[in-house]
Protein backbone atom coordinates (compact mmCIF):
# COMPACT_ATOMS: atom_id res chain seq x y z
CA UNK A 1 0.00 0.00 0.00
CA UNK A 2 1.19 3.25 -0.87
CA UNK A 3 0.67 6.25 1.49
CA UNK A 4 -2.17 8.49 -0.40
CA UNK A 5 -1.06 11.81 -1.42
CA UNK A 6 -1.54 14.70 0.47
CA UNK A 7 -4.20 17.10 -0.78
CA UNK A 8 -3.98 20.42 1.28
CA UNK A 9 -3.19 20.08 4.93
CA UNK A 10 -3.81 16.58 5.91
CA UNK A 11 -4.40 15.91 9.09
CA UNK A 12 -2.43 13.48 11.54
CA UNK A 13 -3.73 10.27 11.07
CA UNK A 14 -6.02 9.56 14.14
CA UNK A 15 -6.24 12.87 15.27
CA UNK A 16 -9.46 13.91 13.77
CA UNK A 17 -11.59 12.32 16.38
CA UNK A 18 -9.44 14.30 18.69
CA UNK A 19 -10.34 17.40 16.85
CA UNK A 20 -14.30 16.64 16.62
CA UNK A 21 -14.82 15.13 20.33
CA UNK A 22 -12.41 18.62 21.98
CA UNK A 23 -14.44 21.22 19.24
CA UNK A 24 -17.58 18.98 20.67
CA UNK A 25 -16.40 19.80 24.50
CA UNK A 26 -17.93 23.12 24.88
CA UNK A 27 -21.64 22.48 23.39
CA UNK A 28 -23.25 21.03 20.41
CA UNK A 29 -22.50 21.69 17.01
CA UNK A 30 -23.49 20.62 13.68
CA UNK A 31 -21.41 18.74 10.95
CA UNK A 32 -20.79 22.10 9.24
CA UNK A 33 -19.71 23.61 12.12
CA UNK A 34 -17.75 21.51 13.10
CA UNK A 35 -15.48 21.70 9.90
CA UNK A 36 -15.71 25.54 10.28
CA UNK A 37 -14.68 25.53 14.03
CA UNK A 38 -11.53 23.43 13.54
CA UNK A 39 -10.18 25.41 10.40
CA UNK A 40 -11.48 29.17 12.10
CA UNK A 41 -9.43 28.14 15.64
CA UNK A 42 -6.44 26.61 13.37
CA UNK A 43 -6.20 29.62 11.70
CA UNK A 44 -7.32 27.72 8.42
CA UNK A 45 -4.13 25.31 8.55
CA UNK A 46 -6.18 22.16 9.56
CA UNK A 47 -9.01 21.89 7.21
CA UNK A 48 -11.36 18.82 8.04
CA UNK A 49 -12.36 16.75 4.65
CA UNK A 50 -15.50 16.44 4.21
CA UNK A 51 -15.16 13.15 3.25
CA UNK A 52 -13.37 12.09 6.39
CA UNK A 53 -15.62 14.17 8.79
CA UNK A 54 -19.21 12.60 8.03
CA UNK A 55 -17.60 8.93 8.18
CA UNK A 56 -15.78 9.83 11.60
CA UNK A 57 -18.90 11.17 13.17
CA UNK A 58 -21.09 8.06 12.35
CA UNK A 59 -17.99 6.06 13.64
CA UNK A 60 -18.49 8.27 16.91
CA UNK A 61 -21.82 8.01 17.50
CA UNK A 62 -22.11 3.72 17.03
CA UNK A 63 -19.24 4.16 19.65
CA UNK A 64 -21.47 6.28 21.95
CA UNK A 65 -19.16 8.94 22.06
CA UNK A 66 -21.47 11.38 20.59
CA UNK A 67 -25.29 11.62 20.26
CA UNK A 68 -27.22 13.41 17.10
CA UNK A 69 -30.08 15.80 17.42
CA UNK A 70 -32.27 16.95 14.86
CA UNK A 71 -32.80 20.63 14.97
CA UNK A 72 -33.60 23.90 13.08
CA UNK A 73 -31.24 26.46 11.92
CA UNK A 74 -31.50 30.14 11.81
CA UNK A 75 -32.54 29.60 8.37
CA UNK A 76 -35.33 27.22 9.26
CA UNK A 77 -33.32 23.94 8.00
CA UNK A 78 -33.09 20.71 9.71
CA UNK A 79 -30.13 20.25 11.14
CA UNK A 80 -28.39 17.67 12.91
CA UNK A 81 -25.97 18.74 15.44
CA UNK A 82 -23.65 16.47 17.37
CA UNK A 83 -23.59 16.31 21.49
CA UNK A 84 -20.28 14.99 23.38
CA UNK A 85 -21.69 12.16 25.95
CA UNK A 86 -20.33 11.09 29.03
CA UNK A 87 -18.37 8.29 27.24
CA UNK A 88 -17.30 10.87 24.48
CA UNK A 89 -15.67 13.25 27.49
CA UNK A 90 -13.68 10.58 28.33
CA UNK A 91 -12.59 9.43 25.00
CA UNK A 92 -11.37 12.89 24.74
CA UNK A 93 -9.39 12.73 27.94
CA UNK A 94 -8.08 9.30 26.83
CA UNK A 95 -6.71 10.08 23.36
CA UNK A 96 -5.70 13.93 24.96
CA UNK A 97 -3.26 11.92 27.14
CA UNK A 98 -2.40 9.89 24.26
CA UNK A 99 -1.65 12.80 21.89
CA UNK A 100 0.37 14.40 25.05
CA UNK A 101 2.34 11.68 25.26
CA UNK A 102 3.60 11.48 21.61
CA UNK A 103 3.71 14.71 21.16
CA UNK A 104 6.46 15.33 24.14
CA UNK A 105 7.87 12.13 22.33
CA UNK A 106 8.52 14.02 19.38
CA UNK A 107 9.36 17.17 20.50
CA UNK A 108 11.90 15.10 22.26
CA UNK A 109 13.75 13.62 19.38
CA UNK A 110 13.74 17.33 17.49
CA UNK A 111 15.42 18.81 20.75
CA UNK A 112 18.03 16.11 20.83
CA UNK A 113 18.49 15.83 16.62
CA UNK B 1 -22.52 -4.74 24.03
CA UNK B 2 -24.03 -1.11 23.77
CA UNK B 3 -21.88 -0.96 20.44
CA UNK B 4 -23.56 -3.95 18.85
CA UNK B 5 -27.11 -2.76 19.66
CA UNK B 6 -26.64 0.76 18.07
CA UNK B 7 -24.93 -1.22 14.88
CA UNK B 8 -27.70 -3.34 14.76
CA UNK B 9 -30.63 -0.37 15.28
CA UNK B 10 -28.51 1.34 12.09
CA UNK B 11 -29.09 -2.12 9.86
CA UNK B 12 -33.35 -1.73 10.97
CA UNK B 13 -33.41 1.98 10.49
CA UNK B 14 -31.02 2.13 7.92
CA UNK B 15 -33.32 3.64 4.90
CA UNK B 16 -34.20 6.95 7.67
CA UNK B 17 -30.32 6.94 8.62
CA UNK B 18 -29.50 7.39 4.84
CA UNK B 19 -31.56 9.75 4.25
CA UNK B 20 -30.44 11.79 7.40
CA UNK B 21 -27.05 11.30 6.64
CA UNK B 22 -27.85 12.84 2.50
CA UNK B 23 -30.04 15.62 4.28
CA UNK B 24 -26.50 16.44 6.42
CA UNK B 25 -24.41 16.36 3.57
CA UNK B 26 -26.80 18.39 1.20
CA UNK B 27 -26.83 21.06 3.71
CA UNK B 28 -23.27 21.21 4.89
CA UNK B 29 -22.41 21.45 0.52
CA UNK B 30 -24.93 24.52 0.47
CA UNK B 31 -22.86 26.12 3.50
CA UNK B 32 -19.68 25.68 1.50
CA UNK B 33 -18.25 28.78 -0.54
CA UNK B 34 -18.84 28.15 -4.24
CA UNK B 35 -15.11 27.24 -5.25
CA UNK B 36 -14.87 24.61 -2.93
CA UNK B 37 -18.14 22.97 -3.31
CA UNK B 38 -16.65 20.75 -6.03
CA UNK B 39 -13.99 19.72 -3.24
CA UNK B 40 -16.75 18.22 -1.14
CA UNK B 41 -17.01 15.33 -3.82
CA UNK B 42 -18.96 12.50 -4.88
CA UNK B 43 -21.79 12.61 -3.28
CA UNK B 44 -22.55 8.69 -3.24
CA UNK B 45 -19.51 8.03 -2.92
CA UNK B 46 -19.20 9.54 0.91
CA UNK B 47 -22.29 8.18 2.02
CA UNK B 48 -20.53 4.88 1.08
CA UNK B 49 -17.83 5.84 3.37
CA UNK B 50 -20.13 6.72 6.00
CA UNK B 51 -21.70 3.79 5.70
CA UNK B 52 -18.75 1.38 5.89
CA UNK B 53 -18.73 2.58 9.20
CA UNK B 54 -21.82 1.33 10.29
CA UNK B 55 -20.73 -2.10 9.37
CA UNK B 56 -23.16 -3.80 6.94
CA UNK B 57 -21.67 -3.44 3.67
CA UNK B 58 -20.88 -6.84 3.23
CA UNK B 59 -24.99 -7.59 3.62
CA UNK B 60 -25.31 -5.25 0.84
CA UNK B 61 -23.06 -6.30 -1.55
CA UNK B 62 -24.06 -10.31 -0.61
CA UNK B 63 -27.64 -8.98 -1.53
CA UNK B 64 -26.25 -7.31 -4.80
CA UNK B 65 -24.10 -10.56 -5.37
CA UNK B 66 -27.68 -12.63 -4.72
CA UNK B 67 -29.62 -10.55 -6.69
CA UNK B 68 -27.35 -10.34 -9.62
CA UNK B 69 -26.69 -14.39 -9.76
CA UNK B 70 -30.11 -15.06 -9.75
CA UNK B 71 -30.77 -12.59 -12.20
CA UNK B 72 -27.92 -14.37 -14.37
CA UNK B 73 -29.45 -17.94 -13.65
CA UNK B 74 -32.78 -16.34 -15.14
CA UNK B 75 -31.44 -15.00 -18.25
CA UNK B 76 -29.28 -18.17 -18.80
CA UNK B 77 -31.99 -21.22 -18.91
CA UNK B 78 -29.98 -23.44 -20.52
CA UNK B 79 -27.17 -22.97 -18.76
CA UNK B 80 -28.89 -22.84 -15.31
CA UNK B 81 -30.24 -26.11 -16.12
CA UNK B 82 -26.64 -27.77 -17.18
CA UNK B 83 -25.26 -26.53 -13.90
CA UNK B 84 -28.13 -28.12 -11.68
CA UNK B 85 -27.74 -30.89 -13.59
CA UNK B 86 -23.86 -31.41 -12.95
CA UNK B 87 -24.37 -30.33 -9.56
CA UNK B 88 -27.34 -32.97 -9.02
CA UNK B 89 -25.01 -35.65 -10.36
CA UNK B 90 -22.19 -34.37 -9.07
CA UNK B 91 -23.54 -34.18 -5.51
CA UNK B 92 -25.85 -36.80 -5.30
CA UNK B 93 -24.00 -39.70 -6.82
CA UNK B 94 -21.15 -40.02 -5.15
CA UNK B 95 -23.28 -39.55 -1.55
CA UNK B 96 -25.12 -42.58 -2.74
CA UNK B 97 -22.29 -44.59 -3.47
CA UNK B 98 -21.02 -43.23 -0.38
CA UNK B 99 -24.05 -44.61 1.70
CA UNK B 100 -23.73 -47.91 -0.43
CA UNK B 101 -20.48 -48.54 0.79
CA UNK B 102 -20.94 -47.62 3.93
CA UNK B 103 -24.05 -50.31 4.64
CA UNK B 104 -21.72 -53.14 2.73
CA UNK B 105 -18.77 -51.74 5.21
CA UNK B 106 -21.06 -51.90 8.06
CA UNK B 107 -22.24 -55.76 7.24
CA UNK B 108 -18.52 -56.84 7.72
CA UNK B 109 -18.10 -56.67 11.70
CA UNK B 110 -15.17 -55.37 12.62
CA UNK B 111 -15.94 -55.16 16.74
CA UNK B 112 -15.33 -51.66 17.53
CA UNK B 113 -13.60 -50.07 14.41
CA UNK B 114 -12.79 -46.67 16.45
CA UNK B 115 -10.51 -48.92 18.83
CA UNK B 116 -8.36 -50.25 15.85
CA UNK B 117 -5.16 -48.25 15.48
CA UNK B 118 -2.05 -49.27 13.32
CA UNK B 119 1.41 -49.40 14.78
CA UNK B 120 4.47 -47.78 13.53
CA UNK B 121 7.91 -47.51 15.08
CA UNK B 122 9.41 -44.04 14.68
CA UNK B 123 13.15 -42.72 15.32
CA UNK B 124 14.32 -39.21 14.51
CA UNK B 125 14.21 -39.18 10.42
CA UNK B 126 12.98 -42.94 10.22
CA UNK B 127 9.35 -44.45 10.59
CA UNK B 128 8.56 -48.42 10.33
CA UNK B 129 5.40 -50.24 10.00
CA UNK B 130 7.35 -53.68 9.77
CA UNK B 131 8.11 -55.75 13.00
CA UNK B 132 9.81 -59.01 13.15
CA UNK B 133 7.29 -61.79 14.62
CA UNK B 134 9.41 -62.46 17.89
CA UNK B 135 8.77 -58.43 18.74
CA UNK B 136 5.25 -58.93 16.90
CA UNK B 137 4.68 -62.23 19.62
CA UNK B 138 6.50 -59.43 22.46
CA UNK B 139 4.15 -56.70 22.02
CA UNK B 140 1.11 -59.21 21.55
CA UNK B 141 2.11 -60.37 25.15
CA UNK B 142 3.07 -57.19 27.11
CA UNK B 143 1.20 -54.24 25.95
CA UNK B 144 -1.44 -53.85 28.65
CA UNK B 145 -3.07 -51.00 26.39
CA UNK B 146 -3.90 -53.61 23.72
CA UNK B 147 -6.89 -55.87 24.04
CA UNK B 148 -4.97 -57.69 21.33
CA UNK B 149 -2.44 -57.22 18.65
CA UNK B 150 -3.01 -58.36 15.08
CA UNK B 151 0.00 -58.87 12.76
CA UNK B 152 -0.30 -58.62 8.88
CA UNK B 153 3.00 -59.31 6.88
CA UNK B 154 2.62 -57.16 3.20
CA UNK B 155 1.41 -59.02 0.29
CA UNK B 156 4.52 -61.30 -1.58
CA UNK B 157 4.16 -62.60 -4.86
CA UNK B 158 4.20 -66.29 -5.17
CA UNK B 159 3.59 -68.71 -8.13
CA UNK B 160 0.93 -71.30 -7.75
CA UNK B 161 1.04 -74.34 -9.73
CA UNK B 162 -0.55 -77.13 -8.72
CA UNK B 163 -2.65 -78.72 -10.29
CA UNK B 164 -7.11 -79.05 -8.99
CA UNK B 165 -7.91 -81.89 -7.35
CA UNK B 166 -8.44 -84.95 -10.03
CA UNK B 167 -8.14 -82.76 -12.59
CA UNK B 168 -5.58 -84.37 -15.67
CA UNK B 169 -4.95 -81.10 -17.28
CA UNK B 170 -1.67 -79.94 -16.99
CA UNK B 171 -1.85 -76.68 -14.18
CA UNK B 172 -0.85 -73.50 -15.42
CA UNK B 173 1.28 -71.56 -12.93
CA UNK B 174 -0.66 -68.32 -11.94
CA UNK B 175 1.10 -65.30 -9.91
CA UNK B 176 -1.26 -65.00 -6.82
CA UNK B 177 -0.57 -62.54 -4.04
CA UNK B 178 -0.33 -64.46 -0.40
CA UNK B 179 0.06 -62.13 3.21
CA UNK B 180 0.95 -63.96 6.32
CA UNK B 181 -0.91 -63.35 9.37
CA UNK B 182 -1.46 -63.98 13.10
CA UNK B 183 -4.11 -66.60 14.20
CA UNK B 184 -6.34 -63.69 15.69
CA UNK B 185 -6.66 -61.91 12.52
CA UNK B 186 -9.77 -63.56 11.12
CA UNK B 187 -12.09 -63.72 14.22
CA UNK B 188 -10.95 -60.26 15.48
CA UNK B 189 -12.35 -58.74 11.90
CA UNK B 190 -15.61 -61.08 12.46
CA UNK B 191 -14.67 -63.04 9.64
CA UNK B 192 -15.82 -66.38 9.38
CA UNK B 193 -15.24 -69.17 6.93
CA UNK B 194 -17.37 -70.58 4.30
CA UNK B 195 -16.08 -73.62 4.35
CA UNK B 196 -13.36 -75.30 6.40
CA UNK B 197 -12.19 -73.20 9.38
CA UNK B 198 -9.80 -69.79 9.41
CA UNK B 199 -6.44 -70.11 11.64
CA UNK B 200 -6.01 -71.15 14.81
CA UNK B 201 -3.31 -70.37 17.57
CA UNK B 202 -2.09 -73.79 17.26
CA UNK B 203 -1.12 -72.89 13.54
CA UNK B 204 1.37 -70.07 15.40
CA UNK B 205 3.08 -72.97 16.29
CA UNK B 206 6.44 -73.00 14.84
CA UNK B 207 6.15 -76.96 14.30
CA UNK B 208 2.81 -76.35 12.86
CA UNK B 209 1.64 -77.46 9.31
CA UNK B 210 1.44 -74.69 6.90
CA UNK B 211 -2.19 -73.11 6.34
CA UNK B 212 -3.75 -71.26 3.93
CA UNK B 213 -7.08 -69.50 3.93
CA UNK B 214 -8.46 -68.69 -0.07
CA UNK B 215 -11.07 -66.76 -1.59
CA UNK B 216 -14.21 -68.50 -3.22
CA UNK B 217 -13.56 -67.40 -6.43
CA UNK B 218 -9.52 -68.94 -6.18
CA UNK B 219 -11.11 -71.91 -4.99
CA UNK B 220 -13.76 -72.43 -7.59
CA UNK B 221 -11.43 -71.63 -10.05
CA UNK B 222 -7.94 -73.51 -9.31
CA UNK B 223 -9.07 -76.19 -6.99
CA UNK B 224 -12.32 -77.23 -8.71
CA UNK B 225 -14.68 -76.41 -5.56
CA UNK B 226 -14.26 -79.78 -4.29
CA UNK B 227 -15.86 -79.64 -0.80
CA UNK B 228 -13.28 -81.49 0.70
CA UNK B 229 -10.64 -79.23 -0.45
CA UNK B 230 -7.22 -79.84 -0.77
CA UNK B 231 -5.41 -81.25 2.16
Amino acid sequence: MSPKPASRTELVPGTLTLLVLRVLEPGPLHGYAIAQRISQVSGDVLRVEEGSLYPALQKMLMKGWVRAEWGMSDTNRRVRSYRLTAAGRKQLQFELAGYDQVNRAIQAVLKLA
Amino acid sequence: MMELLRRLSYLWNRRRHEREMAEEMAYHRELMSPDRRTSFGNDLRLREDAREIWGWTWLDRLHQDLTYGARVLRNAPGFTLTAMLVLVLGIGVPLSAFRVVLTDLQGGSVPDPDSLVHLTRRAPGAHMTNLTYPELAFYAANAKSFRNVIGVSARNQAVFSEAAAGSTLEPTPESINVAFATSNYFPEFGIAPALGRVLTPDDERPDAEPAAVIGELFWQRRLGGDADGPS
